[in-house]
């Protein structure tokens, strides 16, 4: 049989009894009591049915649909179906159904196995709690609610003799109550350990409030919150306070919040279960009747508190333990390390010091006075990049401190591990897990510092040592704002972009190349054209956002075109394609419509180009490029090289002009797309124009281009006036 | 790293093979089964299914591919199970039986998660050897109580099956006078012609000899527990040491028959819950 067929078969089961329950209750409607109408079984497997769909939906709505190509190897097996409720069982179940209804309609087999064991509790208990003890407990003003909470109880047979299997429980118990009643802490001491022990390790759950649970197991149940209850009053008790003054604190803060955040929930929602079966679980009675609309309300309302009590609890918990690791590995560090805690202080002061300008002062470690050998032997370096190898230093210096102290925390959790080896107990077992895991936490983070000081020394060993740049040194760098200082070094520095450039600058003339070629080879080898390449990256990030409107002004523009009832399709079909030279690949467009559009276009970019903040792009940008040989010591033409690649990054780059949210917002897109791409690509060949063009091929071009052409070159001068080149 | 989606009900996909196999028909049937599938990359490795019954989550098939063990795929599965719970405040049960090694490995990976375990001592399968039981001392020596089934009439075992299904008593699958009953070692106390007790074994669980449907009748409990007896010392004879006897205890009386008969069996029927 299915395991889903077998659930079928259950409901079947369940509708059997659910007809015992009308019978009876059709008797209590008969006698005239009030009595909610019970759900049919229909109802309730509805209620299933419903409650499976909410699963279902909220598993849906919170989570992604599981998606695989394929599945690993194995597959799960059950042999044997488990074992399900006999039929002896179930017609016990009858019968004590039966018998519990005859006290309250709500009751059933549940309410009656939950009563039996706590009758079963109280007898047991009682054989213990003697009436003498408890005179002899009441005259010493011991309290005797703590003894009854802490007493297991034992059986006895016919006779009244204690069963066999309960004598160890009896002695115990003996042993307890004479012990406590003593009013001696010393002889109380080992209870007390017992009795913490008992709090600390209930393991309560929200499964024990199930009516699953509570049919086997109510009297544990309401023993365990007894005993919480009447924890409070031990800890009160004077005579039990050297306990509880040497008690590790971790272990003070467990019990205190499982009472403060546990208890009361927990016994509110034991007896509202009770309330719902029918019984009054402090007085041991059933109800002669119960209001079952009133106790489902009361159970739902007490059931949510114990939710949030145990979630707050367990919130709690964790931090206890957590607080527990840090302060038992802070406390190893300070034993095994009787000097750091005055140590750290002095390495924040190294690191201060450098900070402030100060590199070589008070560094002691290694990598320091490697440092000072390199600032040495290359002072000029050091003049040069000051600041910045000022800073990558303390920021060194820095990590390396937090760097230890990691370790020395990922070694005191370690040794905390081994502390807890042989560890039996749920708590000291929860404490090696905290340790371990605050040990793989510092670890983790130890690691991520070691990565961050490597980066750190190759940063500056790429200065100072003329070592290869890794990604991580790359990063810090960019990260900590020093990519004026990356790409100054990565352009002309020693093997830098600049030199590569002039290598193949000569290479070409060396082999005969024309000066296009020449030049060619040249500037691809700046790397400022491919938006792969470093160096176009270290552009970019030197630009920054500078240009980022630009954009948006040109879409703009389209719109108002277009609203102003420009027809893109007549401007297309008026475009002429040409180029300016024979030689050359690049071509423009020129026509009526499009003309005006590049110019406007053209005056929109220059004023990005001759800005303020344009102008300091061209400051820090210019130093790197303006020696190579391609430029021949002219400045205006590697200022023109560099706003050639701003036009083909911003000025003449027609995507974002049709980026996702455009593309389809113009009157005519395919008409602005090609006329937009097309008046791009003339701005771009306008600016590859200065010092290029010759006078006959300029004399040659449409008076409309030319006067672009002039324009832009206006611009390149107010530039060079910016930098203070032109007076 | 490895990601958990939900499965939705009509097509488990490559996770079918993950689920066992009633779990799986009851996603393709369309039923409200919720179920996790554990990923890693495009791999399936792990799943989790089960349905809301009684006021607990009761998970019905749970697996993690072996090549992907002790890397939290099973903690994932089970602790996002327990977040889509939080909010109607329901635990988990888990029942499961315990036949071959690959499934002990489900004690420490419940346990580690927080479930206790519930297993019923008195309502269990035992599994022993005839081996283990020839070493108990109480069955050597032990005079014959009863007749097989194999020396009855038909016509008292048709009777007998007739009385078990109107009174309702513990009978097998296929009927006291069924085809799946061990007729050599099954046991029978008969009085004033009619079958008046039996101890009925067939191979009804795991293939094994199974002690499958006793009933005491008017006669007591004592006399099945002789006739047990009775059809262990023939087994002996009839099966080698090694063979496997099943007995499912129905009662507190049973269990401790079965702890006095065969103090090495072990419950192979588990139920964990949180």
């Amino acid at each position: 049989m299915g395991l889903f067929e077998r659930i079928r078969k259950r409901s079947n089961r369940q509708q059997s009894v659910e007809q015992g329950f009308r019978t009876m209750r059709g008797t209590a409607v008969s006698q005239g009591l009030a009595v909610d109408p019970e759900p049919t079984p229909a109802q309730e497997q509805n209620t299933q049915t419903e409650a499976n769909g909410a699963l279902l939906q909220t598993a849906a709505a919170r989570l992604p649909q599981a998606q695989a190509g394929s599945a690993a190897a194995g597959s799960p097996v059950q042999d044997q179906e488990t074992t399900q409720k006999t039929y002896k069982q179930r017609r016990e179940d009858r019968k004590r159904d039966k018998l519990a209804q005859q006290f309250n309609p709500d009751a059933d087999h549940v309410s009656y196995n939950m009563m039996e064991q706590l009758t079963n509790l109280d007898a047991e208990r009682k054989n213990s709690m003697t009436a003498d003890r408890t005179n002899r407990a009441v005259a010493a003003r011991v309290d005797t609610r703590v003894l009854h909470a802490f007493t297991q109880g034992y059986r006895t047979d016919k006779k009244g003799e204690v069963l066999a299997e309960d004598q160890g429980r009896k002695d115990a118990d003996d042993a307890f109550l004479e012990d406590y009643i003593s009013g001696d802490v010393e002889r109380r001491w080992p209870h007390l350990e017992r009795m913490t022990r008992e709090i600390l390790n209930a393991d309560i759950t929200q499964g024990m409030v199930s009516e699953a649970y509570l049919e086997k197991h109510m009297g544990e149940a309401w023993a365990i919150g007894d005993k919480m209850t009447y924890y409070e009053n031990v800890m009160k008790d004077p005579i039990n306070k050297p306990f509880f003054d040497a008690m590790p604190q971790y272990q003070l803060e467990l019990v205190r919040e499982k009472l403060n955040n546990l208890m009361a929930s927990f016994s509110l929602s034991l007896n509202s279960k009770a309330f719902m079966k029918g019984f009054a679980m402090d007085k041991r009675t059933y109800y002669a009747k119960t209001n079952a609309e009133m106790a489902r309300e009361q159970e739902s309302f007490t059931s949510a508190a114990f939710t949030q009590s145990l979630a707050q609890f367990q919130q709690a918990e964790e931090e206890i333990y957590d607080r527990d690791a840090e302060r038992e590995i802070g406390r190893l560090i300070s034993e095994t390390e009787p000097g750091a805690a005055e140590e750290a202080p002095q390495e924040q002061a190294e690191a201060e010091g450098a900070a402030a300008g100060a590199p070589a002062a008070a560094q002691t470690d290694e990598y320091t006075v490697e440092f000072r050998k390199a600032v040495d032997e290359k002072p000029a370096v050091y003049e040069e990049y000051k600041t910045m190898l000022d800073n990558l230093a303390a920021k060194r210096s820095q990590i390396g401190a937090s760097w230890k102290s990691m370790r020395q925390k990922a070694a005191a959790a370690q040794t905390l591990c081994a502390m807890y080896e042989d560890a039996s107990s749920p708590q000291e077992i929860r404490r090696r897990e905290k340790a371990i895991e605050k040990g793989e936490a510092y670890e983790a983070e130890a690691g991520r510092l070691a990565g961050e000081l490597a980066a750190c020394t190759n940063a500056m060993d790429f200065f100072l040592k003329d070592t290869p740049l890794s990604e991580a040194g790359r990063a810090i760098l960019t990260d900590s704002g020093y990519v004026r200082e990356l790409a100054k070094k990565r352009f002309t520095g020693q093997g830098g972009i600049v030199e590569e450039s002039d290598v193949a600058y000569r290479n070409a003339i060396r082999d005969g190349k024309t000066i296009g070629e020449t030049r060619a080879a040249a500037l691809v080898k700046l790397q400022l054209r491919q938006s792969k390449e470093e160096g176009a990256k270290l552009n970019s990030l030197i630009i920054g956002d500078r240009f980022s409107g630009l954009s948006g002004q040109y879409v703009e523009y389209f719109h108002e075109l277009e609203r102003n009832g420009v027809k893109m399709s007549d401007v297309q079909a008026g475009m002429e394609k040409r180029t300016y030279s024979k030689t050359s690949a690049a071509s423009y467009v020129t026509g009526e419509g499009v003309d005006a559009i590049t110019a406007h276009m053209m005056e929109m970019f220059l004023e990005y180009l001759t800005s303020p903040e344009s102008i300091q792009y061209f400051r820090e940008m210019l130093p790197n490029v303006k020696d190579a040989a391609v430029f021949g010591g002219n400045i205006d033409g590697a200022v023109a090289f560099l706003a050639q690649i701003l036009v083909n990054k911003f000025g003449g780059n027609h995507a974002p002009i049709f980026d996702e949210t455009q593309k389809k917002a113009y009157n005519e897109n395919d008409a602005v797309f090609k006329v937009a791409m097309e008046a791009c690509r003339t701005l771009a060949c306008i600016s590859g124009m200065p010092g290029v063009i010759s006078q006959e091929n300029e004399a040659q071009l449409p008076a409309t281009i030319k006067a672009i052409l002039d324009e832009y070159r206006a611009g390149l001068e107010t530039v060079m006036r910016g930098l203070g080149y032109r007076t | 790293m490895m990601q958990i989606g939900v499965l939705p009900p009509g097509d488990p996909g490559v996770f079918r093979s993950l689920l066992l196999p009633e779990a799986a028909r009851a996603l393709e049937e369309g039923q409200a089964v919720t179920a996790l599938g554990l990923t890693e990359g495009d791999v399936a490795v792990g799943a989790l299914a089960g349905d809301l019954e009684d006021g607990f989550f009761q998970i019905r098939s749970l697996y993690v591919a072996p090549d992907y063990r002790r890397r939290g795929g099973g903690r994932l599965l089970v602790g996002t199970l327990e977040k889509l719970l939080a909010e109607t405040r329901t635990g988990m049960m888990i029942h499961f039986t315990v036949t071959r090694q690959e499934h002990e490995t489900l004690f420490p990976f419940l346990g580690a998660l927080g479930f206790r375990d519930e297993t019923n001592e008195t309502e269990n399968i035992y599994v022993t050897t005839l081996g283990e039981l020839g070493k108990a001392a109480h069955l050597s020596g032990a005079k014959e109580s009863g007749v097989s089934f194999a020396e009855l009439d038909e016509g008292l075992l048709r009777q007998a099956e007739l009385v078990a299904r109107a009174g309702g008593s513990p009978r097998p699958e296929g009927g006291v006078d069924g085809p799946y009953v061990e007729r050599r070692i099954s046991m029978a106390i008969v009085r004033e012609n009619r079958i008046a007790a039996y101890a009925i074994f067939d191979r009804s669980c795991l293939g094994s000899l199974t002690l499958s449907s006793t009933w005491s009748g008017s006669v007591g409990p004592a006399a099945v527990f002789s006739m047990v007896r009775s059809a262990f010392g023939r087994a002996s004879r009839l099966f080698p040491p090694e063979e496997k006897i099943v007995i499912q205890s129905v009662d507190r009386l049973t269990a401790a028959l079965i702890r006095a008969m065969a103090p090495q069996a072990r419950m192979i029927s588990h139920t964990w819950m949180k």
